[in-house]
Parts: C-alpha cells; sequence; structure tokens
C-alpha cells in the first residue's frame, strides 16, 4: 500500500485547478470525410507543451494568458499551424488533409513526429491501417492481426493462426476490444483469417506493457481497434473481390457534419464457386462459408455532446447434410460523449459480447457453448493543468459463461448440460500523465478490480486485486529517451484449450475457489532514438515477465463436457524475459521495418516435468521480422514481408516400447524438442488503376510463401512402411505457395 | 473473370497441405522397464518384461531375465512365476477367479513395483450388427459401423474394453474404452464411429471387462495416441504399477463375436 500512498501525494499538486490558465480545446478530424483523428499530436509553440488527441479526437489543453503559435500534426496528413491569442477559453477545430504517399520529399518534414520519444508510454505501437493494406498475406485477405504478428514481441501461435503471444503470454491473455468490446473469439476458419475486415478500422493501439489503467481484465496485452465513424460529409463506397471473400463498406452523412453511418460486409464465397463447378466437388448441401457485418453511427447532438452506436456480427457456418456446425461472435457498443467543460470530457458506453459455439449431430441433438459478456464504462478525462492529465473511471462486466451442453430434443436420458455460470468483474481506475520537467514525464496510475461469481457460492470465491501501473520518460536529448515502466495485470477468465493456436471448441470459464485469477507482474526499459528528423524511429526494450496462477491440464483431461474439469486443472507459474529491437521507417517511398526479438518464456507446474522449469509450447528464442513496402511509380507500389522464428517447442518421444503388440513412443520431458526452424517470405504488388473523380480501383497480386518452403505445421510419427518397421518422423506442412489476387475499389 | 478466380483458387488449394519424411534428432533414453501383465478367466498370470529402446533403434527389444515375479489372489494364495524365454514370465496355480483382486509384485534388482487388479465375470456380448455410416467422407466405397450389443449388469458400474479385427489383423491404432456409469440400461448399443468397415470385411469384436484403474490407463493411452492429431501434448499414460513402471497389470475376463459385412 506504499505506492497509493505514493501516488496520492503525486496527485495532490495535480488535483488544484489552477486558474491563470486559459484553455483551448476540439476535435482533430480529417478534411474530406470528418473522421475524428485519433492520435493526431498537438503542439504549442513557444512553450512547447503538447498533448495527444483521444480515442474521439478530442483534444484540450491549458496555457498561460499570451500569444501562441499551435501545430497539429498527424502522421501522413498534411501539419496545420495556427496563430493564437488566449486571452480566454478558446474552441478550435482543426481539420487535416491526407497527403499521398507518393510525394515522398515535400512531405517528409511536414509529418515526422516525435512522439514515440516524446511520451512516456512505452512498448506501445499504433499501426497504419494504410500499411496494413499493403502487407501480402495469404489469399489476399488484409488481416490486421497478422500484421500485428510482425512485430516486436508478438509472435504467430501457429503458421497462418491469428492467434498470437505477446511477451510470454498465453492467446487468451490478449484483450481485443472493437469499439470497447471485447471480442472472445477473433477468428474465421479454422484461426486463418481474423473478424476484423480491415476496411472499416480507423485505428489499432497495441500495448504491451506499461499499460495504463484505463485498461484491465487480461494478463498480456491490449488490442484496442477503433472502428470508423463514416463518412458526414458525402456518400463513399469501397469494396473489394479477392479469392476468398468479397466485401462492401457503404458510408455517409444522415444529417451534414452531425450523423453519419457506415456499414460494411464480408462474405467468403468458395462454396459458392465450388458448387457451380462440374463435377460435384462439394456436394449439394455442404455449406461452408464465414461472413461479418460491422456498422457504425454516430450523432453529434451539440458541441458538447456526441454518441456513437457500434454493432459487429460474424458467423462460420460448416454443414453436411443434417451435420451442422457454426460459431461466432457478436457485439454492441452504446457511447455517449459529454463534455462537462472545456477541461473535463467523459464518456460512457454500454457494451455486450456475445461468442457462441454450436453443432449438431443430426436434426436432434444439439451442442453449444459460450459466454456472454455485459459491460458498462465511466471514463472522465481531466485536463488539469498544461502539465497535468487525470484519468478515472469505472468498469463493470456482468458475465454469464455456458461451458457446454448437450442436449436431445428427443430424450433427455443422454444430455449433460453443464452448470452455467455468471459472474462480476467491477473496477476502478486512476490514471495521471505528468510532465515533471522537460527532462521527465511519467504516467501512472492504480487499478482496482474485484471479481467473484455468484450463483455457485461453493466454488465461488472473492477476490480484490490492486494493480499499479507506471511508466517515466527520461528525455536524454532532441533525439533521444530513455523510459522505465512496471505493471501488474489480472485475468479472471480462463480458457480452457488443448491447442496453442485456439480453436472454436475452447471455453471459457471463470475464476473459482480452485482456479485463482492470473496475475502477471511485468518490468520493462528501452531506449529510444529517432534518426533523420525523426523518420527512421528505433527502439531497444528489455523485459522481464513473472507470471502467477497459469494453468494446464492433467494428462488425458477432457475438455467437452467435463462436469470435474476444475479438479484436472493444475496451476504453477511462468516466467518470460528478453529483448526486442525494432527499426521503423513510415515515410517516403521505401517505408517498412525490421523487428527483432530474442526471448525465454518457461513455466512451472506441478506434475508436469517432475515440477521442473520447461519451456512454454510458444516460447521462441529468436524471432525475425522484416516488412518492406516501395513505390515503384505514383500507381506500383511493392511489398514484401520475410519472418524468421525458432521452431516451437514440443514434445517428442525419447524411447520406445512394444504394448500388444504395438509401438508406443516414451516420453522423457516436457517440451524438451524444437520443431525446425520457420522461415517464410511474401510479396505483393498493388497496381492502382488511373485515378478518376469518383472511382479508383487498385489491384493486388500477392504471393504467400514466395520460395515455397514447406514449414512444418506438426511433426508426427509412424512405423515405416517400407524400411523394415523402423520408426520415421513425418513433417506435415500446410501451405506452399499460395498466389492470389484481390480487385479494390474505392467509389 | 470468374474463371480466373476458379483456376487461382483451386491451385492454392492444391499446394495446401503435404506431408514429408523428414530426418530429426532425438536424444537417447536410458533403459526404462515395461511390464505387460494379465490375468484371464481361469488362466494363469502371464506377464512380458522388457525396456524401452531409443526411439529409433531397429535393435530387437531387450528383456528383463531375472525378475523375481509373484501374484496373490484375495485369498492370499500365492504363485510365483517361472521365466519361459522372451522376456516371458508365466503362473501356475493361482488361475483367474472372478471377484478375486490379484497383487502382482516384480523385483528387479533391488526395485520393486506391485499393482493390483480385480477380476470381473464375463461380459455378455450378445450380438454384431452394422450399419450404413451417414459422415461426410470422400471414397467411394459405402463405409459401415459395427455396433455391439451387449448385457449389461445394472446395479455395478462396469468398465469395458473392445478390440477389433478387420479379416482376422487386429486394428491396434487405439482402444475403444466403455463405461456405463451413467446409464442404467440392461442392453448397451456401442460403437466406435473412429472405426469404419467395407462391404466383405470380417469383423470381430473381443470385449473385456476390466477394473476402473485398467479403464484409466487405456483411456489415457486413448488420448496419448491420439494427441497427435489434436495437437496437444503428449504424455506417458499413468500406470496402476507403483514405482515408475511402465504398463499395466489388468485382470480381465472376455467375450467376442464375429460378423461379415454383405
Amino acid at each position: 500500500m506504499k505506492l497509493t500512498g505514493l501516488i496520492i501525494i503525486l496527485l495532490i499538486p495535480a488535483t488544484l485547478f489552477a486558474q491563470e490558465f486559459y484553455t483551448v480545446s476540439g476535435r482533430v478530424t480529417e478534411k474530406s470525410t470528418g473522421e475524428d483523428l485519433v492520435g493526431a499530436t498537438i503542439i504549442l509553440e513557444p512553450i512547447l507543451k503538447g498533448t495527444v488527441t483521444n480515442n474521439y479526437g478530442f483534444y484540450s489543453i491549458s496555457a498561460e494568458e499570451g500569444s501562441y503559435r499551435i501545430r497539429v500534426s498527424y502522421v501522413g496528413y498534411e501539419t496545420v499551424e495556427k496563430n493564437l491569442v488566449l486571452t480566454g477559453d478558446i474552441k478550435l477545430d482543426i481539420e487535416l488533409i491526407e497527403t499521398s504517399i507518393e510525394l515522398s520529399e515535400v512531405i517528409i518534414s511536414a509529418i515526422r513526429s516525435d512522439r514515440n520519444i516524446a511520451e512516456a508510454e512505452m512498448s506501445i505501437d499504433r499501426l497504419d491501417i494504410r500499411q496494413v493494406e499493403l502487407i501480402p498475406v495469404l489469399l489476399g485477405e488484409k488481416d490486421i492481426l497478422k500484421t500485428l504478428q510482425l512485430l516486436p514481441g508478438i509472435s504467430t501461435a501457429s503458421e497462418g493462426s491469428t492467434g498470437f503471444n505477446v511477451r510470454g503470454g498465453s492467446i487468451d491473455q490478449n484483450l481485443i476490444l472493437l469499439d470497447e468490446a471485447s471480442v472472445y473469439s477473433a477468428s474465421h476458419l479454422a484461426g486463418f483469417f481474423s473478424v476484423f475486415n480491415s476496411d472499416v478500422i480507423k485505428d489499432i493501439t497495441v500495448y504491451k506493457g506499461g499499460i495504463p489503467s484505463l485498461y484491465g481484465g487480461r494478463a498480456a496485452s491490449v488490442i484496442d481497434i477503433t472502428m470508423n465513424n463514416g463518412n458526414n460529409k458525402q456518400f463513399e463506397g469501397r469494396g473489394g473481390i479477392g479469392l476468398l471473400s468479397t466485401r462492401l463498406s457503404i458510408e455517409g452523412p444522415i444529417i451534414n457534419d452531425k450523423m453519419s453511418f457506415i456499414i460494411s460486409g464480408r462474405r467468403s464465397y468458395a462454396d459458392i464457386i465450388l458448387k457451380t463447378m462440374p463435377g460435384d466437388i462439394l456436394e449439394s448441401g455442404t455449406k461452408l462459408f464465414f461472413y461479418d457485418l460491422n456498422a457504425k453511427l454516430n450523432y453529434t447532438a451539440s458541441d458538447r455532446n456526441r454518441f456513437f452506436l457500434s454493432a459487429y456480427l460474424g458467423r462460420d457456418v460448416f454443414g453436411y447434410e443434417q451435420y451442422g456446425m457454426d460459431w461466432g461472435n457478436y457485439t454492441g457498443t452504446f457511447r455517449w460523449n459529454h463534455l462537462f467543460s472545456d477541461r473535463v470530457f467523459s464518456n460512457a458506453s454500454l457494451i455486450l459480447s456475445d461468442f457462441s459455439y454450436g453443432f449438431n449431430l443430426d436434426r436432434n441433438i444439439v451442442y453449444d457453448s459460450g459466454i456472454r459478456d455485459y459491460g458498462f464504462k465511466d471514463d472522465f478525462t481531466f485536463f488539469l493543468n498544461p502539465d497535468n492529465t487525470l484519468k478515472a473511471g469505472a468498469e463493470l462486466h456482468y458475465r454469464l459463461f455456458n461451458p457446454g451442453s448437450l442436449v436431445s430434443s428427443e430424450s433427455s436420458e443422454f444430455d449433460i448440460v453443464m452448470e452455467k455460470k455468471k459472474a462480476l468483474e467491477t473496477s476502478l481506475y486512476i490514471h495521471n500523465k505528468q510532465t515533471i520537467n522537460k527532462a521527465i514525464n511519467a504516467s501512472y496510475g492504480l487499478r482496482i478490480s474485484s471479481f467473484n461469481q455468484f450463483n455457485n457460492m461453493d466454488s465461488s470465491r472473492l477476490y480484490f486485486i490492486a494493480e499499479p501501473r507506471l511508466s517515466f520518460n527520461l528525455r536524454l536529448n532532441e533525439k533521444s529517451s530513455l523510459k522505465v515502466s512496471y505493471n501488474r495485470l489480472s485475468q479472471y477468465l480462463h480458457l480452457l484449450s488443448n491447442s496453442t493456436a485456439g480453436q472454436v471448441t475452447d471455453i471459457w470459464i471463470p475464476s473459482s475457489e480452485k482456479i485463482r485469477p492470473v496475475i502477471t507482474d511485468q518490468l520493462a526499459t528501452g531506449y529510444y532514438r529517432n534518426f533523420l528528423d525523426d523518420i527512421i524511429e528505433s527502439s531497444v526494450e528489455v523485459y522481464y515477465k513473472n507470471m502467477n496462477n497459469i494453468t494446464d491440464f492433467e494428462d488425458g483431461t477432457d475438455i467437452l463436457l467435463n462436469e470435474n474439469i476444475e479438479d484436472n486443472i493444475i496451476s504453477g507459474k511462468g516466467r518470460s524475459y528478453g529483448a526486442e529491437i525494432y527499426i521503423k521507417k513510415n515515410l517516403g517511398r521505401l517505408r517498412g521495418w525490421l523487428s527483432y526479438t530474442i526471448s525465454r518464456t518457461e513455466n512451472r507446474i506441478e506434475g508436469i516435468n517432475e515440477g521442473e522449469w520447461y519451456p512454454a509450447r510458444y516460447d521462441k528464442t529468436h524471432d525475425i521480422s522484416v516488412v518492406v513496402s516501395y513505390d515503384l511509380t505514383k500507381r506500383l507500389s511493392l511489398s514484401s514481408a520475410f519472418v524468421y522464428a525458432t521452431g516451437n517447442a514440443v514434445t517428442f518421444p525419447s524411447g520406445k516400447y512394444l504394448l500388444n503388440g504395438k509401438v508406443i513412443p516414451y516420453f522423457t520431458e516436457r517440451n524438451g524438442y524444437r520443431m525446425p526452424p520457420y522461415h517464410r517470405m511474401d510479396l505483393s504488388l498493388r497496381l492502382k488503376g488511373k485515378e478518376e473523380k469518383r472511382f479508383k480501383t487498385s489491384w493486388d497480386f500477392s504471393a504467400y510463401n514466395v520460395y515455397n518452403r514447406y514449414n512444418a505445421y506438426s511433426i508426427y510419427f509412424r512405423k515405416s512402411e517400407s524400411n523394415n518397421g523402423k520408426m520415421e518422423a513425418v513433417k506435415l506442412s500446410l501451405f506452399g505457395i499460395v498466389p492470389s489476387v484481390t480487385f479494390n475499389m474505392d467509389f | 473473370m470468374r474463371k480466373l478466380f476458379t483456376i487461382i483458387l483451386i491451385i492454392s488449394f492444391v499446394l495446401i497441405s503435404c506431408e514429408e519424411v523428414i530426418d530429426i534428432n532425438l536424444n537417447d533414453s536410458s533403459p526404462s522397464l515395461v511390464a505387460e501383465a494379465n490375468i484371464r478367466l481361469s488362466q494363469p498370470c502371464i506377464v512380458k518384461l522388457s525396456y524401452t529402446s531409443n526411439y529409433f533403434d531397429t535393435l530387437e527389444s531387450v528383456y528383463e531375465e531375472n525378475a523375481v515375479i509373484t501374484v496373490f489372489d484375495s485369498e492370499h494364495r500365492e504363485d510365483l512365476l517361472t521365466y519361459q524365454g522372451n522376456g516371458l514370465y508365466s503362473g501356475e496355480i493361482v488361475h483367474g477367479l472372478p471377484g478375486h483382486t490379484y497383487t502382482l509384485t516384480i523385483s528387479v534388482g533391488n526395485k520393486e513395483y506391485q499393482a493390483r487388479s480385480t477380476l470381473y465375470s464375463s461380459p455378455d456380448l450378445v450380438e454384431l450388427t452394422y450399419e450404413k455410416l451417414d459422415i461426410p467422407h470422400y471414397t467411394e466405397e459405402t463405409l459401415y459401423t459395427v455396433k455391439s450389443v451387449i448385457v449389461d449388469d445394472i446395479f455395478n458400474e462396469n468398465y469395458y474394453l473392445f478390440r477389433y479385427y478387420r479379416n482376422g489383423d487386429l486394428l491396434d491404432d487405439y482402444y475403444s474404452t466403455y463405461s456405463d456409469r451413467f446409464l442404467d440400461h440392461d442392453t448397451i448399443v456401442y460403437n466406435d464411429f473412429r472405426l469404419s468397415f467395407y462391404q466383405g470385411d470380417t469383423v470381430k469384436v473381443e470385449l473385456f471387462s476390466i477394473d476402473k484403474e485398467v479403464y484409466n490407463y487405456f483411456n489415457l493411452m486413448n488420448d496419448m495416441l491420439f494427441s497427435a492429431m489434436t495437437s496437444s501434448t503428449p504424455f506417458n499414460p499413468e500406470s496402476n504399477f507403483s514405482n515408475g513402471l511402465i504398463g499395466y497389470f489388468m485382470a480381465a475376463s472376455t467375450d467376442n463375436e464375429s460378423i461379415i459385412i454383405r
């Protein structure tokens, strides 16, 4: 509790509202569409005090009476500068114009940013959605989750998968938020494609460490995804036809500058194509597709009140005659932005999120499982004075867990219905961003959460966890800084999974008397340096993470419909440490990044590996990504991505024995072997059509795994048919070279 | 346009997924003792002792030839097993009787391993039937599933192990296990959907009545043999022997039936 005391002391000067300051506040939007720009930088010269716009494009900055020059910049947009005289509070909305990427040299000076070295937060990445679009991917489906995996500290759970591990955390430790709603299963088609349609996504921010206390609930990372609001000036459409899916989105104003919408859909159509082909490749009655629908409506009621309604619905459907399987998520968020004053911004959100999975064996035997989450968040931002921005708020989640039920409509005798669970998670947080002096700024806060199940008193337990979050930035000079952060994160949800990559059959369960919440503590430090007038950013970060109450199963545990599952769960500790090097060039004709991670992740669980430390399945010593895009001409750009990673840790047999005449493998240590190293290069070429006034087209040609390396997806052992009963190892590979073509249009 | 997409789509899927035999280095493992011990109704106890070998070794099995093995029944009758060669030891005096619990002790050097197993009365496999298997598959031939009809004792928990033979050959990819813990029917119809047969196959089902520990062992063995498919971590099934001995001691009674799929 010493820490809390320290924070309170630090907060005292901040709470004194200094009256000699005046405030400039407003929204930063994109000129052509009216979209809020998230994370635009606002700087007051000559005092060089700055701030950034929040998730709704709002900013507020205070200064003493006087004359200033305000500079508003955002990567990829022309910087706007204005003179202002502060003699009272000013409301100033600013519109920025997008610069075309092709015009390299001229723009460079205008759009550089030194945010990475100026801010206290570390281990954060903001993905530029325009960069995501250029990166080559499997079957041409642009995918933000796969792009994330190319960043340092984030590794792919398995080939082609959207599942990922952040700094030694398991895949269920990532909080994936779509307009504040947690998405519980973010993949389609056995994990190969994510549920996020990049046409409707505005901003993606990834927190790997130093996570602000605003966020909580998962133990490794936060992926905060914001959907577009919809153009409030004119109607606009966008679409694409690819090998796997077709997508279309339409946006436009309902009331000019006041109310707009965006609606977007995507559907895969392998089933439709296969059905129309000669020679029944797909028998009639077969269903095999997924779809996503995104919609958002926003209404600016007044200068002080804005409303947003976002919705997402996506499902995978697989069926053959009377057998069927389907799964998916739906989420909905209603938000109300309210300005109490120029210096007090608030947002209240009502959130719904649901994931369900089901199959039917024939028409009358039905299985289903899932989770539903009703959430409420209330967040206040106090722009106290030029040096302090304080956030405080509350978050509440009421969750319903359906761990699975198998029900027959004919007779109830075989029915297995697992007890549904209900749980409440409540959190309160406070967080301050403070400029201590010219060289040091800090971001610190505390989140307190509580959790309990309340329909099952025997197995329930009330938990309270206090999570301090601190990061400090020491600015060494114009070009470099040093940062340190510590954070504690807790997680009251546990994903029961037999695989590393995540499957739709995985089941979420709440913490209980037996299964204690996961708690991770992470300490990280980093050195940041920019080169060539901030065109090239580089960083080196090292981290150490300690994980408590991570879980595994006793050998041979059935996950499906196991009423005693809690007795089969064993828990222990984990630790992860590593270093990450990141060099990035955001601007110019040649853009891209290089990331290298060296790390180690180990677990120690009583009952596994004789209680000794062993490498986690997803422990990868080396993980390298190189992403390069080059604009050959104004209309033609070439991109490539190369990845190299140490193979996953696996358990292979070290011995064998015969039992009933059959060869049985004998295992000596957990995860004591390595899969072969994984490497792959993808290429893509984007050809833009001639620009016409209201119609833009482009073609994407891409090849996944261009040098056709058969990377090991899994290795299994069998008796050789040719070689006299000798055992042999067989490597299973999923993808050789996979070419694809996508046609995109904007109208 | 659609033609182009179709062609590329086909190419994409053809190139997906491939298998290849590779060389891989596995660590040597020190030899550990493995026991395969059985006592069947009205028969003496038979034990086979061998050692684990390195995974890729093709050498003959190494047997333990100097073990001292004894078996007791519930009435303390004792039998000292004698070595027959090839790792096999057999008893003479104690024969399997329903309701008896057998205690097997194996001494090798200064190490002693012990297991207990209870013998239940013969299961009653009444008949086999078959029917068309109506699941998605990509062969021309019709698949059949074979159902075993068992008369079950509803007053006690029963544990069953099934072994299948196709045209005389044992299908040893995995084991089928079944327990009546959740049912109180006097007739059980059991089929394992993982196994399918073709027209003309002669199918033999061998049914064992076993105790709970042996049932658990074969269940774990099943999970382990299947783990390569589910990508979960493989493990050594926990034996009913003490002291870390690999293998099992199974007291069992059996019944069998055959059927030809026409």
